[in-house]
């Protein structure tokens, strides 16, 4: 065995992780590469579809109403899917950590980088069959908008840190994640705009990281975008900053626990 | 070589903490076949772990400057989805192996688990002799200067069992062993010293005889 560096010995095994997720998920149907891919898509455009042109909704601010849906709902299930695979990444893969090299950090980053890439090709599907349909799927401000898009990313692995740990001591808690999500969902304005709901509720809503978020990516999306007056950048990069320190923390303090006795060996 | 220095190890458990080793320092000699023997729960796997690697102490440091491998045979590690091919790779490229240094790494597994076809078929769908072919081809593939053996890997058919003794013997020639087991006819035959688990305590037995009549008048 040759020696080899600690970011040689990282990044090997997180391709590995990541041909094996992606394996793991192709193998398990009849063409699952193409349904891999298919079912995001084929969910993003039914709901921006059914709920921007069957319920008969009017433009939103001057945007027609699937492309100000698509712009919201297609980053918060990124950030769904990347806090929800790295809450089950433990115990999905806890066989694997025989292989020293592996550690549990790495599941997390290559679940990540998968469900990203994943989320990306379908969006970018998407907006290509607005465009061919008619619809102006331009980006206003594209580098704010791709920045925008990673502090989310940061801001859901931290999340998914978060419940990783807590998920592990409080198995439980595993139910209330889904709703606790739905909540996070319907409150972000991602699906139904926020300015829609009674004005007494929007200092509630104000506690939700990804309405921030949400808003914020609609601004560099749209050049005229009016966001909610609560908006706030700092809010979102706080909230990121204390997740992601929080979790890795967290982790940090539980790590022995969380992976001992279960049967490693 | 492998140095043990002040090396605590606990697990909580719903009665308490639990301490398997206290401020446990030892230094276990280089170069020799190694046999670690003990009563059940003595901590002889978590040694094991902890040696390889797996398993981090409380406190303490663990120093060697030796490959380890995961334990021989263990077929934990597989994905009950995705083919033996698959699963073969992967181990590959966790070990840093691509190209075609993976490829002979996979042909290698394949010819020695003899299983056909199979060895594109999903692993979940084997039977257990299957499995534990491929698991221990998987472990011969590759080169380390120590193996860790947890009880002696007797499974399969006879033939099967020949040429995994074959093997074996091969492996001894350049790489050494770290054993586990209960069976003292093993001991005597492939181990050239013993490391005797007592209640928390760590003997080291150069002579094996010697060390073996410990362990029975325990």
């Amino acid at each position: 065995m040759t020696p080899r560096s600690p970011f040689q010995i990282t990044r090997s095994v997180i391709f590995a992780l990541l041909l094996r997720e992606m394996r793991t998920r192709f193998g398990q149907r009849r063409m699952g590469a193409f349904w891999m891919l298919a079912e995001p898509i084929i969910q993003l455009i039914v709901i921006t579809v059914v709920m921007g042109i069957i319920r008969g909704r009017g433009p939103h601010q001057g945007i027609p109403f699937p492309v100000f849906l698509l712009t919201g709902i297609g980053p918060f299930v990124m950030y769904r899917g990347v806090a929800t695979l790295i809450m089950e990444g433990l115990s999905a893969n806890r066989g694997l950590f025989a292989y020293k090299q592996l550690t549990p950090m790495d599941t997390f980053v290559a679940r990540t980088i998968m469900q990203c890439s994943l989320s990306s090709i379908s969006y970018l599907f998407v907006m290509a069959v607005f465009a061919w349909y008619g619809f102006d799927m331009s980006v206003h401000r594209p580098l704010e908008w791709i920045g925008l898009l990673l502090v989310g990313v940061a801001l859901s692995f931290g999340m998914g840190m978060v419940l990783a740990v807590v998920a592990d001591a409080i198995p439980e808690i595993r139910t209330f994640v889904r709703f606790f999500f739905m909540v996070l969902y319907f409150s972000s304005g991602a699906i139904v705009p926020v300015t829609r709901f009674p004005s007494y509720v929007i200092p509630y809503l104000e506690w939700n990281p990804f309405l921030h978020l949400t808003e914020l990516i609609r601004q560099a999306v749209f050049p005229f975008y009016q966001v909610l007056d609560v908006t706030s950048f700092s809010y979102v990069a706080v909230c990121t900053g204390v997740l992601l320190c929080g979790g890795v923390g967290l982790f940090r303090v539980r790590r022995l626990k969380m992976l001992a006795i279960k049967g490693i060996v | 070589m492998f140095t043990l220095d002040n090396v605590t190890k606990s697990y909580l458990t719903t009665s308490g903490r639990k301490y398997i080793f206290r401020n446990l320092s030892i230094v276990i000699p280089p170069e020799k076949n190694i046999a670690l023997i003990g009563k059940n729960g003595a901590g002889k796997s978590t040694l094991m772990r902890l040696l390889s690697g797996v398993d981090t102490p409380d406190s303490g440091v663990i120093r060697t400057d030796k490959s380890i491998s995961w334990p021989v045979g263990q077929a934990g590690g597989f994905q009950g989805s995705m083919s033996a091919r698959d699963n073969v790779k992967f181990v590959c490229r966790v070990y840093g192996y691509v190209g075609e240094e993976m490829r002979s790494k996979v042909r290698y597994v394949e010819e020695f688990a003899e299983i056909g076809t199979w060895f594109d078929e999903p692993i979940r769908t084997y039977s257990s002799g299957m499995r534990s072919r491929v698991a221990f081809g998987l472990s011969m593939a590759f080169d380390f200067d120590y193996y860790l053996i947890d009880e002696v890997m007797a499974a399969g058919d006879n033939t099967f069992r020949k040429k995994c003794d074959q093997v074996f013997q091969e492996k001894l020639g350049k790489s050494k062993i770290f054993l586990t087991t209960h069976n003292m006819k093993e001991v005597e035959r492939l181990c050239d010293i013993v490391l005797l688990v007592d209640n928390g305590k760590l003997k080291v037995y150069d002579d094996v005889s010697k060390g073996i009549e410990e362990y029975r008048t325990k």
